[in-house]
């Protein structure tokens, strides 16, 4: 009897367990937080304008009154560092959200539709696929022009969302199709099939709840690689124009002087590398979540 | 409480693989269901026994198609049969439970959802389908169907859902219900739980069954009719108790041979040797010649038709006049 009841609790304890993942997805979920606290708090835990130049502090090192130093023309490095999580999170939360929405959609209805259409969709992804992405993004900024701002957005964001939409639709895209493919003949499809359902509810309500998931785990794993492509891109002259505090610019300018003032450099890749890691953290426990 | 007018008529079925040389995977199937019977089909898998089964309702997979065939359906008693589509039937007439309750269950709906969705669809109210849905788990032996119209799929044992799927397919009002392995995911005791409320609707709703299963203990206890499927092709069929005494088509025969015994003196369990044979190569002539222990020369030369054998019995052994296979057993 007591074997019996020792087997008993522990099934319990089994069952009871959270589900794995929580603590990946926690550890994303505060990282993440924090940088969005920041960028909403900018004024209060910075000087308030990362354009106000100090000429007298030029790359003066980390001090109480510069956290992080000042920059070549003296303005405060922690400052920027802040607002351009404002820029940074904006481009990549746009660059990602659009292309997941539409191409979300269109893996659904390649996944579902007809035979040619299907085909279509996916040779088309093809040569998007092989599209190589900087080469993609020089012509696209040579043929849109930098971009004045637009609407809520500074200058040169609008060409970097668009070449993003452009391209990072096809992920979703594939991923949708395979997954509605594969709960499209799932026993359970077959059975509101079965009891006459009609098509658009065996849709809405059998196979979209049960394939988006895996969309939604994608899109945090994208604004990660977001922030890091649109950083780099900016790196290398073709993003966000230098002197906006974006992290990507900002390395680019202090480039020249990372002999001495290397914590200028250090302190954006930081923020790059701290900003991919906690939003893939999100999509990884996500995920956990969504398999267990 | 067996009709003598059958509920649903299926004549020279056959199903392939899409393309112009695809291989014959159901060939010339027929069969007929009366009012209130359970029809029994049995057979090892890749036998065809469930292509046929989800072609009743159109629910071939993808790369399949029904290339011959015409069905016939009596929705009422007072019906004439009429000529339908696979389509018609679902939701009208005729439903389904399925072999995996794993998978059968949609994971992001709740018990309750689940259950009301086919009423839901046909136009009921919200409240009324949600009543009808407590109304239909308690029938089907849910306990405490109150709680568990809130509990999600993956909270329930296999036999909970199996019996939840079963209510799911009631939900619709089906004369027809058909049956794809429900209880050969399911372990012994509530495979037996399973079989008895299958049993207790028959009688209760005079429900028309289709009952598919490779166990052959399975279908002995709950068909009165029954099929024997090999290859694609009824080899055997008649009623399910003189088809066990009396089988006439040496599978049947090995079939039964196969199957342990209970009672009587201990014997070595008799295995059917070789393995059945793949669809798009098939042996010629009998297709299962190259494994039967009764054949001769002149099976090897052409598949013997299903041919009438006394009382709504039919085989298909070129030898099932000679051979006293009953006897044998």
């Amino acid at each position: 009897m007591s074997d019996l009841s020792l087997i008993k609790d522990d099934k319990e304890h089994t069952i009871r367990s959270r589900p794995r993942g929580n603590g990946k997805l926690a550890a994303g979920a505060v990282i993440f937080g924090l940088f969005v606290l920041a960028a909403v708090f900018a004024p209060l835990i910075t000087t308030g304008d990362p354009a106000e130049q100090d000429l007298l502090n030029r790359l003066a090192s980390p001090s109480p009154a510069h956290l992080l130093g000042t920059d070549q023309l003296g303005r405060d490095e922690w400052t920027r560092l802040v607002y351009a999580i404002r820029v940074d999170l904006r481009v990549a939360l746009l660059a990602s959200f659009i292309p997941a929405v539409l191409g979300s959609l269109i893996g659904i209805v390649a996944g579902l539709g007809a035979k040619w259409l299907d085909t279509a969709i996916m040779r088309i992804s093809d040569v998007v696929v092989s599209l190589p992405l900087f080469i993609f993004f020089i012509a696209l900024v040579g043929l849109l022009g930098p971009g004045e701002g637009f609407l809520f957005l500074g200058p040169g964001e609008l060409p970097l969302i668009i070449g993003f939409t452009l391209i990072s639709w096809v992920v979703y895209a594939r991923l949708m199709r395979a997954e509605v493919r594969r709960v499209r003949s799932m026993d359970y499809v077959r059975a509101a099939r079965s009891g006459g359902l009609p098509r658009w509810r065996v849709i809405a309500w059998h196979i979209l709840p049960n394939v988006i998931g895996q969309s939604i785990v994608y899109f945090f794993v994208d604004i990660g690689l977001a922030v890091v492509a649109i950083s780099t891109l900016s790196f290398l002259g073709v993003g966000i124009p230098v002197g906006t505090p974006e992290w990507g610019a900002m390395i680019q300018s202090a480039r020249t002087v990372m002999q001495t003032n290397w914590w200028l450099i250090a302190a954006p890749g930081a923020a790059i590398a701290l900003a991919g890691m906690g939003l893939a953290l999100i999509g990884d426990g996500l995920d956990d979540r969504i398999k267990s | 409480m067996t009709g003598t007018e059958p509920v649903i008529e299926i004549a020279n079925l056959a199903i392939a693989a899409a393309g112009r040389d695809g291989a014959t995977l159901v060939d010339d199937v027929s069969l007929h269901v009366d009012a209130g019977e359970c029809l029994g089909i049995v057979g090892e898998s890749g036998s065809g026994k469930s292509l046929t089964l989800r072609s009743v309702l159109g629910l071939l997979p993808p790369a399949l198609v029904r290339t011959r065939g015409t069905m016939r359906f009596r929705g009422r008693e007072d019906e004439e049969p009429r000529s339908v589509d696979p389509r018609d039937l679902r939701g009208h007439g005729v439903s389904m439970v399925f072999q995996e309750p794993m998978s059968s269950l949609n994971p992001t709906m709740r018990i309750g959802d689940l259950v009301a969705a086919g009423p839901r669809a046909r136009g009921v109210s919200r409240r009324a389908a949600a009543d009808q849905a407590l109304r239909l788990l308690r029938e089907v032996g849910v306990p405490n169907p109150e709680q568990r119209v809130r509990a999600w799929p993956h909270q329930l044992s296999g036999g909970l859902r199996q019996r939840v799927m079963i209510a799911m397919a009631l939900s619709v009002e089906p004369r027809l219900l058909l049956c794809d392995e429900p209880t050969t995911a399911l372990d012994t005791t509530v495979q037996d739980q399973i079989l008895t409320l299958v049993e207790r609707l028959r009688a209760e709703r005079g429900l028309a069954l289709i009952f598919v299963s490779h166990d052959l203990s399975v279908i002995a206890r709950i068909a009165d009719r029954t099929a024997v499927m090999y290859a694609g092709r009824i080899i055997e069929q008649g009623p399910t108790r003189a088809l066990i005494d009396d089988p006439r088509h040496p599978y049947t025969h090995g079939l039964i041979e196969s199957m342990p015994q209970l009672h009587g003196p201990p014997v070595r369990l008799k295995a059917i040797s070789g393995s059945p044979p793949t669809a798009g190569r098939l042996p010629s002539g009998c297709r299962f010649a190259p494994r039967c222990p009764f054949v001769v020369d002149a099976c090897r030369e052409a598949d013997p038709p299903l041919l009438n054998i006394g009382p709504d019995r039919a085989g298909a052994c070129l030898r099932q006049a000679e051979l006293n296979l009953g006897e044998q057993a």
